[in-house]
């Protein structure tokens, strides 16, 4: 009997799509077999009906309207930030008046003079006694990595920067290719990253094995992926999310990836498909589980989904409460160490969530403020947002960087980044009270990412801030050289900034601490 | 003085530079917009669809950490299209038991020749699946290979061949019902 080609095969054939040698053996079979002929004429009649829609000449001008939208945030929700913006702003009225002439002075003329503005007693002591040269940081036992984008003119120009805090100073550069995201294992001194490559005029994505110490890359597998990553207490298995599009029905794929035989092992989960943003990856300290915390398509909410890793399934979804704009998007998710408490901290609408996994469901919550006598931070926020832009006119920003402490009683936090690059700065959340201990706030910065250091006497932060005030709409936008990145050095028992070190990086994103 | 490239405008837009945006969205515009057209066959859904592709482009691209990871510019943008385009469609099928009204082109689009051949294949396109739609619309009109399907949509290559062959049946058994052919 003879074995006549699938029409998959028939119609990659009529389209030119075939491997040379698949394509001459169909060739030979069609030349004796009509029917064949016939089918292949069919799926190409096809092709050649469509090749009409080429003559469309539709012009459309689509810009005005488009920057329309993003000047007016275009969102649900929108009519309700503006009506709480405009009755914070009536409020206030009267002292902004008098405060705003100050303020314009100072952020046009001397933008860096933090001492000038009001600051928490906490803040104020760490920034008077923060220390003009550099404490001996020789104790601590490791070297921090930060993950720097690099110069965006220069496509490709990613590197891992190793930062050596004895020496304080960069000791090295590994370059990456391009936007890496990274996960660090304590276990193995390996970095594990999805970053991109070129392969002509396509782009593809990785997940590359590098050894922290020598900078060397042991492995890479081309695969997709969602960040941030997720790696599993042990070190072992890599989790990586991304979704997938199987003859139209969409779905979170998760890629599993073992760390030891370098080898990806992929499942389908049914979920909620396609989100626009992945706040959080976190697993459970056994292993069993995955929680993504997630804004979904509606971008109404914060989620946290729960999958079951062996049972490759979502077995429940969290929804968490928000009431800003962009609050689904400032969520952040940490563990704690003992793995029975996600904590979810939103620090655009000060709010954090404490999730029994066991029970999946919210244990507590509470709308955490800025340490007692601080209130004038509240004020000149309000200012600041006045001035110089809200976040709700210029889009979400992706949430800030947080880490636990080993004993899981404080959470670190960076405070809401927002247009412009106004953090909020560090805040230091007691995981007992679900209070600030201490908010850390200078002004116009944010935390992009946390890291403790392998005893947790320290903590490494990656600051961002503008080195002089910059208006958004400006021709030519904001440059980047106004920002600056600094790499701060908190002692984690006073919450003391006890060092800082400059213009690290171009375009820093993460940072993480490996034992020597 | 040549317009730059597209790396160097996404990496622009990426420090907040609207001017590249705007140097993207003329560049683009046209060709995501009729692709957009082709597929869902209604001209002003196509136009609020192009506005959706650069939008959620701009917020992809956003400062200050660029969320969405480097791209090739082209394959992004209609991968983007694509996907509002897919979910437009299905939407409008769910809605298809009310009466619906296309909303055509006018002016010059309208001029060109063959206008009853073309509204006869735009019509049998809106009959087929919007995903095989989308993959015969990008490799018959557009001109992108099944490999570059594949990396646009996030589809893996085999899934792209079935879609075609499927979406190419599809779209003949519309064509010929709706001709009379059949």
């Amino acid at each position: 009997m003879v074995e006549h080609p699938s029409d998959e095969f028939l119609s990659a054939y009529a389209d030119n799509e075939l491997e040379a040698d698949d394509g001459e053996a169909l060739a030979r079979h069609l030349e004796t077999c009509a029917t064949c002929r016939q089918r292949l004429s069919e799926l190409d009649w096809a092709r050649q009906r469509l090749v009409i829609l080429r003559q469309e000449s539709w012009h459309p001008d689509v810009y005005p309207q488009v920057i329309s939208r993003i000047a007016g945030g275009e969102r649900i929700g929108w009519l309700r930030r503006v009506a709480t913006q405009v009755a914070a702003a009536a409020s206030m009225a009267l002292v902004l008046v008098v405060m705003g002439a100050a303020m314009v002075i100072l952020l046009e003329s001397r933008p860096q003079q933090q001492a000038e503005v009001p600051l928490s007693p906490d803040t104020a002591k760490a920034l008077k006694e923060r220390p003009e040269g550099k404490v001996d940081l020789s104790s601590v036992r490791g070297l921090v990595y930060i993950v720097d984008r690099g110069d965006p003119s220069s496509a490709f120009s990613s590197q891992i920067l190793v930062f050596d805090p004895a020496r304080g100073e960069i000791v090295r550069k590994i370059p990456v290719g391009a936007s890496p995201v990274v996960v660090a294992s304590p276990h193995d001194g390996r970095l594990y990253m999805s970053s991109f490559d070129a392969d002509g005029r396509l782009t593809r994505q990785y997940l590359k094995v590098l050894d922290a110490r020598g900078g060397r890359e042991l492995a890479r597998i081309e695969a997709g992926g969602k960040t941030p990553l997720a790696l599993s207490p042990d070190g072992r298995f890599l989790y990586v999310l991304h979704v997938e599009e199987v003859d139209g029905t969409a779905s979170w794929h998760l890629n599993v990836f073992d760390t030891q035989a370098f080898q990806i092992l992929s499942y389908d989960i049914p979920s909620t498909p396609v989100l626009p943003q992945l706040n959080s990856l976190l697993v459970s300290p056994d292993g069993h589980w995955l929680y993504a915390l997630e804004v979904p398509l509606d971008n109404e909410r914060a989620q946290v989904e729960f999958i079951d890793v062996a049972h490759r399934e979502v077995v429940d979804t969290l929804e968490l409460p928000s009431e800003e704009l962009c609050g689904p998007f400032s969520y952040t998710g940490v563990l704690s160490p003992d793995g029975r408490y996600l904590y979810a901290v939103n620090t655009l609408e000060k709010r954090v969530v404490v999730i029994d996994v066991a029970s999946r469901s919210i244990a507590r919550s509470a709308v955490f403020d800025a340490p007692q006598g601080s209130s004038g931070e509240g004020l000149l926020h309000a200012l600041r947002t006045l001035l110089v832009g809200t976040a709700w006119a210029k889009g979400c920003f992706p949430p800030p960087g947080a880490t636990i402490s080993p004993d899981g009683s404080k959470i670190y936090v960076g405070g809401y980044q927002e247009a412009n690059s106004l953090g909020d700065g560090l805040w230091v959340i007691d995981t007992r009270t679900l209070q600030a201990n201490a908010h850390l706030y200078p002004p116009a910065s944010g935390y992009l990412s946390l890291a403790l250091s392998p005893d947790g006497r320290y903590l490494f932060g990656l600051r961002v801030s503008l080195r002089q005030r910059a208006d958004w709409d400006a021709a030519g936008g904001l440059s980047n050289a106004l920002w600056e990145h600094r790499l701060m050095v908190i002692d984690t028992s006073s919450h003391r900034i006890v060092a800082e070190f400059p213009d690290i990086g171009v375009n820093p994103t993460q940072i993480f601490v490996l034992p020597r | 003085m040549a317009e730059p490239e597209d790396a160097l405008l996404v990496a622009r837009i990426r420090v907040g530079n609207k001017e590249a945006f705007r140097v993207v969205v003329e560049r683009y515009q046209g060709p995501i917009g009729r692709y957009l057209y082709r597929l869902v066959g209604d001209a002003a859904l196509a136009e609020d669809l192009c506005q959706e592709t650069f939008l959620r482009a701009y917020r992809a691209l956003s400062p200050p950490q660029g969320g969405q990871a480097d791209v090739a510019l082209g394959p992004w943008l209609y991968r983007i299209a694509s996907n509002a385009a897919i979910s437009a469609l299905r939407r409008r099928r769910l809605l298809s038991f009310l009466p619906f009204v296309e909303r055509s082109l006018g002016g010059e689009a309208l001029a060109a020749p063959n206008l009853e051949e073309r509204d006869l294949v735009r019509r049998a396109l809106a009959r087929v699946p919007p995903d095989y739609a989308a993959c015969l619309v990008l490799n018959a009109v557009e001109g992108y290979s099944y490999r570059e399907i594949a990396e646009i949509l996030g589809l893996s290559g085999e899934a792209v061949r079935k879609r075609i062959a499927r979406g190419k049946a599809a779209f003949r058994k519309a064509y010929l019902a709706l001709s009379g052919e059949d």
